[in-house]
């Protein structure tokens, strides 16, 4: 196995036993950049310099006793959402041309202060408005999309071009894309996770987490990033997991059902009592979304909007203006729907400890399909059908956690979510842990 | 017969997006169902809140 295959976990043991460097994990890493990041283009922008210098560093101070924790050495992305200072913040549009970061969002600060090497800014969903990430394509199948808006970070861990990243997740981005590419996406819980320096997409619905090989390996990015201990157990011997029995089973792919299904009973097989559950307030789920984002998206770009309109591809510039019809009643009508809505999805987690469901309606669809064809002949178009299963963890702010359980039959990554009570990491990536070392 | 005033977009010479907020009005406007009662509109709790 070569460096940049190992994941998070094995990385940093290997470090910590001297057994690997880091600088020559960085190498490892960047000569694969160099190999596959042409055809698949993750990246908007590698800083190999910057990596090499912090891989250098790490390496001095491991020497000299200093080791800082498990991201000590390790290289990593940031979805270009996130500010670095002195590198620009693209949100991968025209509209950022010239932009530089004056200083580090806090994910940013955090993670070097953990001893990361950052590679490189990932590309997004110009401004995280969207779930196909025009500029990359898909890790496993590059015919196919990398899903979005985090497409990039997804496929920088999942192609080897970096061991983790963070991606953002507004309406699904972590968890789309990490399911499309066959890894680990975890949207924490509102507000776990600091957004400072994160240009926005919906203040209010956008969360920072992290995209991994494993998810023991979200463990740690978690823990670097919130100060806090994750330590998940797999031990679910009586945790209930509830299965919905309306929307989130409701237009999915067979194939993705089926894994869904199958790795449900899996979880049964080791313990776990399954639990029907009725999804609350499903009629209102995409009306609360796109009432809550569509507005506040608008809300942010409206001086740009009028000013270099042209500089916005056009179903950004589309989706922006149109949301501009949106009034003031609209918007607190979503912001009262979604009190009502979070309530209800407390006293459902009341009764099961986490929802197990598709984290995608679809598996990664050929660059440029527009629409799905569902066996009872409706049409929907491939963005909302990547968009539909997402909405309920951002509304209500709770964790959801993407692990792949399986691929379809033409080999593409299926992921399931799990979606748990407020701060419940920990139980999540217990449950994830479970399945993944079956 | 007068004209329609045009939309931000066609006078910016862009595309017509009509159509699309429309379909989004009506999306969100099924929220009209709801008796929202006395529900004031969400705030996002505090870290410090976690257990």
């Amino acid at each position: 196995m070569r460096p940049y295959e190992l994941t998070l976990t094995a990385a940093a043991h290997a470090i910590g036993d001297r057994e690997l460097s880091p600088v020559e994990l960085i190498d490892s890493v960047l000569e694969r950049v160099a190999e596959v990041d042409s055809g698949l283009g993750a990246y908007a922008l590698v800083t190999a310099d910057r990596a090499r210098a912090a891989a250098v560093r790490a390496e001095g101070e491991i020497a000299a006793g200093a080791l800082r924790g498990p991201l000590h050495g390790v290289p990593y992305a940031l979805k270009d959402l996130l500010d670095v200072a002195g590198l620009p913040t693209t949100a991968s549009s025209r509209v950022r041309a010239g932009h530089r970061a004056d200083t580090d969002s806090a994910v940013a600060s955090r993670l070097a202060a953990a001893g990361g090497a950052l590679v490189g800014k990932t590309h997004t969903h110009e401004f995280a408005y969207g779930l196909i990430t025009p500029q990359t394509v898909n890790a496993v199948d590059p015919g196919r999309v990398a899903g979005g808006s985090s497409g990039g970070s997804a496929v920088a861990v999942a192609s080897g071009t970096a061991t983790f990243a963070l991606g953002t997740d507004t309406g699904g981005s972590i968890r789309v894309s990490a399911a499309l590419n066959g890894v680990v996406g975890l949207k924490p819980t509102h507000e776990l996770v600091p957004r400072d320096g994160v240009v926005p997409l919906s203040w209010s619905l956008d969360h920072v987490g992290p995209i991994t090989r494993t998810v023991a390996d979200a463990a740690l990015v978690l823990a670097a990033l919130t100060g806090r201990e994750y330590a998940p157990s797999a031990e679910i011997v009586g945790l209930r997991v509830g299965v919905p029995r309306n929307f989130y089973f409701e237009h999915v792919n067979p194939e993705v059902d089926s894994a869904v299904r199958a790795a449900i009973a899996r979880l049964e097989s080791l313990g776990a009592r399954l639990v029907e559950v009725e999804v609350p307030m499903a009629r209102y789920i995409q009306a609360t979304q796109w009432g809550l984002m569509m507005s506040e998206a608008s809300a942010y770009h409206e001086r740009t909007l009028r000013t270099v309109p042209d500089l916005y591809t056009e179903d950004v510039r589309a989706l922006l203006l149109a949301g501009e019809v949106l009034t003031a009643e609209d918007y607190l009508r979503a912001q009262r729907a979604r009190t009502l809505m979070r309530q209800e999805w407390l006293r459902l987690l009341d009764t099961v400890d986490v929802v197990a469901a598709p984290s995608s309606a679809l598996t990664a669809v050929p660059v440029g399909q527009k629409e799905v064809i569902w066996p009872d002949g409706t049409t929907e178009s491939v963005p909302h059908a990547y968009a539909r299963l997402s909405p309920p963890a951002n509304i209500t702010g709770l964790p959801a956690l993407n692990v792949p359980v399986g691929h379809d039959s033409d080999g593409l990554p299926i992921g399931m979510q799990l979606i748990g009570g407020p701060y419940a990491e920990g139980v999540l990536l217990g449950v994830g842990l479970a399945y993944e070392r079956l | 017969m007068s004209d329609s005033v045009p939309d931000p977009a066609a006078r910016a010479g862009l595309p017509p997006f009509a159509d699309l907020a429309r379909h989004i009005q009506d999306v969100v406007s099924v929220l009209r169902e709801l008796d929202l009662g006395d529900t004031e509109p969400y705030r996002a709790e505090v870290p410090d809140a976690a257990v």
